[in-house]
């Protein structure tokens, strides 16, 4: 994945008993492998936040570089007494905020917007079933872009405690530390995510879930 | 009695019975009125199971039994399982090699520590110190009699002028101008090879072994021997850029540019003076000047070629004449 396989493995086999926290304070040593361990946990994660936060495919992986490389550049103002995860995602959420204020990001996407084509061979590889027809990807596809849609049509608060509650599993008093608000104001944010994206399944016709 | 033993049984049975359908009212009625709105408030905390055990035993009987709580637990169930069928992306390579290399070029590359060090040097005891004090002797005398200015020495001009090496043409005959003396007859090797076949001082082998000189070692040589080689590598160098220069003026006094074979001739005669052919030199300036009309310098040229071969007086005198009265 990196530069070898067997760099990979060897990363994983040493470090992966390691908390973040832990690992954040080896690379702040000088242990750059710990870095690479942190990349191999939190990769997907910030990355499909990113994804799905900013709503732009072209964006993302700048982005995401660009999030990462902050982490490497504060890797010296990190204390241990913040859990990891809540700190980078306060800096992906931040980075976010600064496009946002750019007006780098679109806060709807249409219709003609396949945020999904890219990554068609992923579906295919979600839907790996030799008995599925080609209906069955392309609903599946067609599925996605729609809660895609659903998604950026709600309110960027909402979405941003949607996306770290539900895709992350972030518990709603870290997520309360990464926005910056207390609990009852995320949870309230949850529930109004929640009603929201019920509204907009309505207005997108996604009503056979199964 | 066996009668009212049994009757005993049974109304304490009943009243046990009543107690137990009292209770379950009771709950019932208790989980209908109060935690609905209970369940609704922290129907969050409940899903994502972000409360204590027994809250959620008694929301989860509750579940059971409320039909409205029902359907909006279920709501919060079909969300969650579109989103979670959603594929999770994965970030480009080049992004990652970018936040590695970034990562890597915040920290440098990890040095070893002094310990690490010591601990990967052979363990050769005390005899480590006097093979290293050996060693140093040694590369002492290296560095001493290591010969290191060679190359900077002015003398020694680079050939850099890369001009391919042309075999002389023969010339049967002629004027001063074409041919004097019949050069082109003399051979139909390069310049290079002849001079340094006929240079006394060197033979083939010490030609072929100068070269390599740096190769061999110089720590038991004298330094007499070390400047007689190195003078003589620096006479075939110098050598060989005449030579070039030669071949160069003579094709260029070929193609008419007299003037840039002047040129060459002229600086094979200034920086070269003990070049080997520099009486072929001298003649052939003397014919680039005698076709530009520069009489004076071609009589300058020509006596300066008596003056190595005295010999050819008696033909070239005739010449300086001839160019005199032209």
């Amino acid at each position: 994945m990196f530069t070898k396989s067997t760099t990979l493995t060897h990363i994983i086999t040493n470090y992966q008993n390691r908390t973040d926290e832990e690992l954040m304070i080896l690379y702040q040593k000088g242990d750059s492998k710990a870095f690479e361990m942190l990349l191999v946990r939190h990769q997907k994660g910030i990355y499909n936040f990113l994804y799905r936060f900013l709503g732009q495919g072209e964006n993302v992986e700048e982005a995401f570089q660009e999030v990462f490389v902050r982490v490497v550049r504060s890797s010296e103002s990190y204390t241990p007494s913040a859990k990891f995860t809540t700190w980078v995602y306060t800096i992906a959420r931040n980075y976010c905020i600064d496009l946002s204020r750019k007006g780098k990001i679109r806060q709807n996407i249409s219709l003609e917007d396949t945020c999904g084509t890219s990554k068609e061979s992923e579906w295919e590889e979600k839907l790996e079933d030799p008995q599925a027809g080609p209906e069955k990807l392309v609903s599946a596809q067609n599925l996605a872009e729609k809660l895609e849609m659903a998604l950026s049509a709600i309110n960027p608060d909402q979405r941003e405690v949607f996306l770290l509650r539900e895709r992350l599993g972030l518990p709603f008093e870290e997520i309360a530390q990464i926005v910056g608000d207390s609990v009852n104001t995320v949870k309230s944010r949850m529930r109004y995510a929640l009603s929201a994206l019920q509204e907009e399944f309505k207005k997108l016709g996604i009503t056979d879930l199964k | 009695m066996p009668y009212k033993k049994s009757l005993k049984n049974w109304a304490l049975q009943i009243l046990n019975d009543f107690h137990a359908l009292v209770e379950v009212l009771n709950n019932r009625s208790k989980i209908q009125n109060m935690e609905c709105s209970e369940f609704k408030k922290n129907i969050l905390e409940i899903f994502y199971k972000e409360t204590n055990a027994s809250f959620m035993g008694e929301a989860s009987s509750h579940l059971e039994s409320c039909l409205g709580c029902r359907s909006e637990w279920n709501q919060l169930l079909e969300i969650r399982g579109l989103f979670h069928g959603l594929p999770d992306l994965k970030p480009n390579q080049e992004s990652i090699d970018i936040i590695l290399t970034e990562s890597r070029k915040k920290k440098g590359f990890e040095l070893p520590s002094l310990s690490k060090l010591l601990g990967q040097l052979p363990r050769l005891g005390w005899n480590f110190v006097p093979v290293m004090v050996v060693l140093f002797f040694f590369i002492s005398l290296f560095s001493i009699f290591h010969e290191k200015s060679f190359n900077n020495n002015p003398s020694v001009a680079s050939n850099t002028l890369g001009m391919p090496r042309d075999a002389s043409q023969p010339v049967s005959g002629g004027s001063l101008l074409e041919n004097p003396f019949g050069l082109g007859t003399r051979n139909t090797l390069p310049y290079q090879d002849v001079a340094l076949s006929e240079k006394q001082s060197v033979n083939q082998e010490e030609m072929l072994s100068i070269p390599n000189i740096r190769q061999q070692s110089t720590l038991f040589t004298s330094p007499e021997e070390l400047k007689k080689r190195y003078e003589a590598r620096r006479q075939i160098l110098l050598e060989s850029d005449a030579d070039t220069l030669m071949m160069r003026g003579r094709r260029l006094k070929a193609m008419g540019r007299v003037d840039l074979a002047l040129a060459d001739f002229e600086t094979i005669t200034r920086f070269y003076p003990e070049y080997t052919y520099l009486d072929d030199v001298l003649m052939y300036k003397a014919q680039c000047y005698a076709i530009q009309g520069d009489v004076d310098k071609a009589i300058d040229s020509l006596e300066a070629y008596v003056q190595k071969n005295p010999t050819q007086k008696d033909i070239v005198l005739p010449m300086i004449d001839q160019l005199r009265h032209d």
